[in-house]
């Protein structure tokens, strides 16, 4: 089924938003967050008006109505991404506090010392600090596996690392620079086999593939509502009930108790054992909202039409001088990165803006990555389910511009 | 492009293509190194003091048109001064980029980077990087001093 582009963008009041003023805007920056359609904005507000109380706590009736939409929303991303249980479903702010969960409350207590965390060259810092922050503390070693020239990962130099049995492996789905989608069931299937757990940060994959967690074999698998149309505050983190069961509590206080009293405190059970405080509710319920949307959709569709709108922006960008495109990987993802000769990539990004076309510039939040491939920084156009062909025309408008502006 | 005119003057623009005091820097001149990792802007800018003065000030690295010709203006403004004369320009400089005080002569070029808030670190990266030198430099002589 074809996405019906026209009937997308009605769906999203940010469109006729964007087209209040001529040229109309175009927002070219997916893979920094979506924009929402009016169902997943009309469920945070129908919330707040219609059921907003908290949640696991009261016996009056929005009380019991409040807690019923976030579960139902906690068992609609068990089924999205087909884990067992909604134990293994556990309501974050987001992938980064997902994988600070992981690295608080199984690296540090359950690995202990001495062991090494293998992760890549291609992580988001959210993948990446988090393992340089324990490694201070726990005495653990970072160890890093290489990007090919192409932009993938080096997966011989996979092999041995594993060989070696780190302790944990974290790896990004999808990267969010390169576009490159790693072959997720193979590595697990690996790692397994040398005995060590996996850690997916899944950001970039759950808005455009399908991700089916037991089929993936891996063992935790981090993503964010935000980059799926959903509303910011709101990620997931899955983990395999029989590990989540041994790890300690990450954060402390409400919710996350079953009694407690002056001297101590037990928990309560998963997965509420790592929701303290009140969560973002409303966003939870978005959350819900948001997925059922990309369920009416298809994401079969959605991928459909990134191939197609990411092979129409490479062609077009292959006829702008001066620009370079990097690595041409998975078109189903809709991550196109680039840069321009002669052109620095914040002054490319302004003319842009200037021109009313929102493409991001910068290291991505994965500067290891781009100084392996000893670029200052990049830009990078990443698109979704309502971005046209004439989003893209209006990109190489903007950098035909920036050339003339400044060479 | 009427907002652009106002973030790229056309001195920035020919600070920008045709850098002043832009090439290797003697490794014994005095070094320091101004970095902005979230846009890879990456400079090193290099001086040699005589008698107190910079006599002479280069630059290497790469960067965007305002980081780069801001610190093209930077070394053409500071060359020949003393440290303390060099020191109270750059803060002078920073203080107008925060608002307070007026950027005059060639600098008035920048007034315009206040309108792109995210633009505001490349126009003061060298510059910071610049004035931590020079107070490294000066609390060293004065040290020297006090030593005897």
């Amino acid at each position: 089924m074809r996405i019906d582009g026209d009937a997308v963008r009605g769906d999203f009041p940010f469109f006729a938003y964007a087209e209040q003023e001529s040229p109309a805007l175009v927002y070219l920056d997916n893979a920094a967050t979506t924009q929402r359609p009016a169902c997943v904005l009309d469920a945070v507000n129908d919330f707040y008006i219609c059921h907003n109380a908290n949640i696991h706590r009261g016996i009056h009736r929005m009380a019991e109505e409040a807690t019923a939409a976030y579960e139902q929303a906690r068992a609609d991303v068990c089924s999205f991404i087909n884990a067992a249980s909604v134990s293994e479903i556990i309501f974050t702010r987001g992938t980064t506090e997902s994988i600070n969960l992981v690295a608080c409350s199984y690296a540090g207590p359950i690995l202990g010392g001495g062991c090494d965390i293998l992760l890549t060259q291609m992580e988001h810092h959210s993948n990446l600090v988090p393992w340089q922050m324990l490694a201070r503390h726990n005495n653990l070693r970072l160890r890093f596996v290489p990007v090919l020239p192409d932009g993938c990962l080096d997966m011989d130099r996979l092999d041995i690392e594993l060989r070696a049995c780190p302790g944990l492996l974290a790896l990004a789905h999808v990267s969010n620079v390169t576009g490159c989608v790693n072959p997720i069931r193979e590595i697990v299937a690996l790692a397994h086999h040398h005995g060590v757990p996996v850690l997916v940060d899944g950001a970039q994959a759950v808005p455009h593939l399908a991700v089916d967690v037991r089929e993936l074999g891996c063992d935790f698998y981090a993503f964010s509502a935000h980059k799926m149309l959903g509303p910011t505050g709101v990620g997931v983190l899955y983990g395999r009930e029989a590990l989540l069961a041994e790890m300690p509590p990450f954060l402390g206080g409400g919710e996350m108790i079953h009694a407690v009293t002056l001297d101590g405190f037990t928990c309560n059970e998963l997965p509420h054992k790592f929701e303290a405080g009140t969560p973002n509710i409303a966003g939870v319920i978005g959350f819900g909202a948001a997925l059922a949307y990309l369920k009416q959709i298809g994401l079969d569709a959605i991928r459909a039409h990134l191939a197609e709108l990411t092979g129409y922006a490479w062609d077009a960008l292959s006829g702008v001088e001066g620009v370079r495109v990097p690595w041409r990987l998975s078109p189903e993802c809709g991550i196109v990165s680039f840069y321009m000769d002669e052109v620095h990539p914040h002054d490319v990004a302004q003319v842009a803006d200037d021109l009313r076309v929102a493409i991001r510039a910068g290291h991505m939040c994965a500067q290891p990555l781009i100084t392996a491939f000893d670029l200052p920084s990049v830009c990078r156009a990443s698109m979704y389910l309502y971005n046209t062909a004439s989003d893209i025309d209006r990109l190489i408008e903007a950098l035909q511009a920036a050339r003339r502006y400044f060479t | 492009m009427m907002a652009l005119d106002t973030l790229y003057k056309e001195i920035v623009l020919a600070h920008y293509k045709n850098p002043h005091n832009f090439g290797h820097i003697p490794e014994e001149w005095t070094h320091v190194e101004g970095e902005n990792p979230s846009c890879g802007d990456q400079f090193r800018i290099g001086m040699a003091l005589e008698g107190g003065v910079i006599s002479d000030i280069r630059f290497e690295g790469r960067g965007c048109a305002v980081s780069m010709s801001a610190c093209s203006l930077l070394t053409e403004h500071v060359k020949g001064k003393t440290l303390a004369e060099a020191g109270r320009l750059i803060e002078d400089y920073l203080s107008a980029m925060k608002g307070e005080g007026a950027l005059t002569g060639e600098l008035a070029a920048f007034s315009g980077v206040c309108r792109f808030p995210a633009r505001v670190v490349c126009a003061t990266l060298c510059w910071e990087a610049l004035l931590r030198s020079i107070n490294a430099r000066m609390k060293e002589e004065s040290e020297c001093v006090d030593n005897g």
